[in-house]
């Protein structure tokens, strides 16, 4: 048997012949993930499999090593870094027929679940006895919480409640050894579940997590506010939080977005706004109350236009529709998006977005942006036509511009997307070698062999071990200290 | 892994017990001392207020001490932004006052501000009652640069609130009590001062008794931001910290006022001085206390408590400190050491909690790893220790599973 033909059969053997896929037509659409094809490069796994225990992933993590293929972790596939694309081959592990709630405490606030439990269905779940799972990602119908476990996902709510890392107390990890550990936040010893957190599939692959549930507070109310123009709306960004005041979410979006949004959905905000606000306040009843007097103030202070807030259901449904439906709205716009996401620090938004208006006219692209303004995670939306090559290379060109720029001015490459295989190159524009050289430690220590989800996160042609010993050298070098 | 070629003696670090203290004044500085050492097989013992030095299982004798007490700069407050950037010795205290005067501050408590560094505090992840409501330094810690004994200075994460760029180191070494590397400078997300705050204090005759309060305390418009049960003058206290503003909090006295006839309230700054000589008083000045710290599930707390007692009863001890947070599930359980009744209750409640040892004679050291069982994935944190510090220089011996 050839060796391709044995991995499959072995894999077969492992997790039954109906869950493991090697034919072209059914690799297809392991082919992609949320990601944009030009950005992150598009490639065909050897095989996917969907596995449905730890017992039966340590087994496939152990025929991995011995045919020397890489092991790409995957959950829904909706990442937008290309962390779940198998750039360098090798056998995804997909996770979404692991999607158990295995049990909820709600005396000690916390749930143990499976990596393909789908975000929203558990805060739907533990909703109906006044919980919820705080991260929130855009994608939360879809996503699974392994997913978000790898890439520390975020969501509006971040801002007030933090973001995934912030949420995990345990994990069930595969290791590169085939061996099922687990490991937590309660216990003695390194925090490997924050190591474990945010790194993209690099490490091991997740089989349960232990999370942190939310009650839910006894008031939220929304306030929708319109500004004539961005600079406005940023300024009542920064007088609320100059206030002592932090919203459970605070988000921005443009005039574009407003007009692809508001004919499609009816949010109710007014077309010939140059942005709008979204401003959600929670906490005790008599406090939201006031907050939100408060909030409403400053915005008419800042000239908004319009401000209106909701306290049922029902009307802060309809506020926080058009914020969640933008992205889907943008078909309207243009066949193609590419979805940007960079972080800078909250008072450079106005200068952020005047560049970011810049580029859009120097390349002439339509960038739509909708984004989280307390956090100063931006998220521009370069609109083109994948089938006009002029039109994909100017957009290529010009997230090269907007993500210098935002490094350049104190931001980050990435706060909630991921680097995967989208940002890798530009890794060495905020990290120096002794940087990557503690990132390689930790990647040394946990996956020596390079077998999980290579080709992420550290640049092109990076080689964890070896460069860590070389930069060892070079320094003990320069202090003149030489081995003994 | 490796074997060290020093030894590791039975005796917790003083201060004056280590041969010699540096004192870099820059993070280079500090990376080319951890250098040095290693390529000489010096142990170090990194130092900042020098409060937690007895924190930890024994390490080397030979050890020398690294003080970044020079590496005191503010580097950065924006408070627009929320954030701050600080190198790792300077003072608690002395971050709370630049942060107090624009209204801001960090979620951390420790014994003596006015000592106790910021590299200590992440160092040792020691952290007080009010983590129930406001978290931990972990959850606002946004950036990290850190020394290697290869020389290496490697930073990782930066000056924004939300980043996912490249691996956490910052958690990593959140409680590694420096045995991986030397924390030279930490940036934060700060939070907002609450407009007002009080603290309730309420006597309850029985620990079953405070079962139904705690109860009722934990709808989230009536949670307080920190609660704890202790035992004043053999008389168990209930005592809550609410935050907020005056609106809300009129809410929470109306509630409170249902809950008992006779209580004690104390506001604002007295409230404050309540939880910090709280704080104070769990300094580590005592060397003859065993104190440990029992993490327990918080809907079992007040039976692991009452476990806990039932133990000193048998040996017919009072601990002289006892304080329940109920919020965490964790216990703090303190007694003048005598060898016959330390080695009873460590041993009896290592069976029913997580235990860790935090303060104790050399004595209890040599017999008890002070972090409890190694945990299930103790090889993959030798093998990190292997990585970041080959040669074993960092605290040798002095964290978890003697690493």
């Amino acid at each position: 048997m050839s060796a391709p033909n044995r991995l499959i059969s072995d894999l077969q053997q492992v997790a039954g012949t109906e869950a493991v896929f090697h034919s072209s037509s059914d690799l297809l659409v392991y082919e992609y993930d949320g990601s944009v094809e030009g950005a992150v490069d598009l490639a065909r796994p050897l095989a996917a499999v969907l596995p449905t225990s730890p017992e039966q992933i340590a087994e496939i993590v152990r025929i991995a090593r011995r045919e020397q293929v890489p092991i790409i972790p995957r959950g829904a596939g909706t990442g937008l870094s290309g962390g779940a694309v198998a750039q360098a081959g090798g056998i995804i592990v997909a996770l979404t027929r692991m999607d158990q709630i295995i049990s909820v405490d709600y005396e000690n606030e916390t749930a143990l679940v499976e990596p393909g439990v789908i975000n929203l269905e558990l805060s739907d779940f533990t909703g109906q006895r006044g919980y919820f799972f705080a991260p929130d990602p855009s994608s939360q119908r879809a996503c699974t919480i392994g997913g978000n476990v790898a890439e520390n996902s975020g969501g509006p709510h971040c801002l007030k409640y933090g973001v995934t890392t912030n949420h995990v107390l345990g994990l069930e990890v595969v290791t590169a050894d085939g061996e099922i550990v687990w490991i937590s936040t309660e216990e003695s010893g390194y925090d490997l579940t924050a190591a474990i957190v945010g790194s993209e599939g690099m490490l091991g692959i997740v089989t349960k997590a232990l999370v942190r549930i939310t009650p839910a507070p006894e008031r939220i109310s929304v306030i929708l506010a319109a500004f004539p123009d961005i600079e406005t709306a940023s300024q009542a960004v920064t007088a609320v939080i100059g206030a002592g005041i932090v919203p459970a979410a605070l988000e921005m979006m443009d005039t574009l977005t407003i007009q692809a949004v508001e004919p499609a959905f009816h949010a109710g905000y007014p077309m010939d706004a140059g942005a709008v606000l979204l401003v959600e306040i929670d906490g005790r009843s008599d406090d939201v109350d006031e907050i939100c007097a408060e909030v409403e103030a400053i915005c008419r202070q800042a000239q908004a236009s319009q401000v209106r807030s909701a306290t049922s259901r029902e009307e802060r449904d309809l506020l926080w529709k058009g914020r969640k439906m933008a992205i889907a709205a943008m078909g309207r716009l243009a066949p193609n998006y590419y979805l940007h996401d960079t972080v800078v620090p909250r008072t450079k938004l106005p200068e952020t977005m005047r560049r970011v208006y810049q580029i859009a006219a120097d390349f002439d692209l339509p960038i739509a942006n909708m984004f989280h303004a307390g956090d100063g995670n931006l998220h521009p939306l370069m609109l083109f036509d994948r089938h006009d090559k002029s039109q994909v290379e100017r957009v290529l060109e010009a997230s090269k511009h907007l993500i210098t720029y935002c490094v350049e001015i104190g931001g980050a490459l990435t706060g909630e997307h991921g680097i995967g295989t989208e940002k890798r190159g530009y890794m060495r524009l905020v990290f120096n070698e002794q940087d990557l050289a503690a990132m390689a430690g930790i990647k040394q220590t946990f996956d020596p062999g390079a077998m999980f989800n290579p080709e992420k996160i550290f640049p092109s042609g990076y080689v964890c071990g070896e460069v860590r010993a070389l930069r060892a050298q070079a320094l003990a070098q320069k202090h003149g200290i030489y081995p003994m | 892994v490796t074997s060290p070629s020093m030894t590791i003696s039975d005796r917790t670090p003083t201060v004056d017990r280590l041969s010699r203290i540096e004192s870099p004044e820059s993070a280079a500085g500090v990376a080319e001392a951890l250098a040095q050492c290693a390529a000489r097989d010096v142990p170090v013992v990194p130092i900042g207020g020098g409060g937690a030095l007895s924190l930890g299982n024994p390490t080397s004798d030979s050890a020398i001490g690294l003080s970044l007490l020079r590496l005191n700069r503010v580097l950065d407050y924006q408070p627009t932004d929320m954030t701050l950037s600080v190198e790792a010795g300077v003072r608690l205290a002395d971050i709370q006052r630049l942060l107090g005067e624009r209204g801001q501050m960090l979620p951390v408590e420790a014994p003596n501000p006015e000592q106790a560094t910021i590299g200590g505090l992440l160092a040792t992840a020691l952290a007080g009652p009010r983590r129930y409501g406001a978290g931990t330094l972990r959850d606002v810690i946004i950036g990290v640069t850190v020394a290697y004994p290869d020389g290496t200075l490697g930073k990782a994460g930066g000056l924004v609130v939300k980043n996912v760029s490249g691996f956490d180191l910052m958690r990593l070494h959140y409680g590694a009590l420096g045995s991986l590397g030397v924390i030279t400078s930490a940036n934060f997300k700060v939070q907002p001062i609450a407009r007002m705050e009080f603290t309730w204090q309420l006597p309850v005759a029985e620990l079953s008794q405070a079962d139904a309060i705690l109860a009722t305390l934990r709808p989230p418009s009536v949670r307080p931001v920190a609660l704890a049960v202790l035992r004043r003058s053999g008389r168990w206290v209930l005592a809550a910290r609410f935050e907020g503003r005056e609106s809300g909090l009129r809410a929470v006295r109306s509630h409170l006022a249902t809950l008992a006839d006779s209580t004690e309230v104390a506001e604002g700054e007295e409230s404050a001085q309540f939880w910090s000589a709280f704080m104070n008083a769990r300094a580590f000045d005592d060397r003859e206390e065993v104190r440990l710290r029992l993490g327990v599930k918080p809907s079992g707390i007040l039976a692991a408590t009452s476990d806990v007692m039932h133990q000193f009863g048998i040996v017919g001890v009072d601990p002289a400190r006892i304080e329940i947070e109920p919020g965490i599930g964790q216990i703090t359980v303190g007694w003048r050491h005598k060898a016959d009744v330390t080695e009873a209750i460590i041993s009896e409640v290592r069976r029913g909690a997580r235990v860790t040892i935090l303060t104790a004679p050399d004595a209890v050291k040599a017999q008890f790893d002070v972090w409890g069982d190694e945990p299930q994935s103790i090889d993959l944190m030798r093998r990190l220790k292997h990585e970041f510090d080959p040669g074993r220089i960092l605290n040798p011996g002095r964290f978890v599973g003697r690493i």
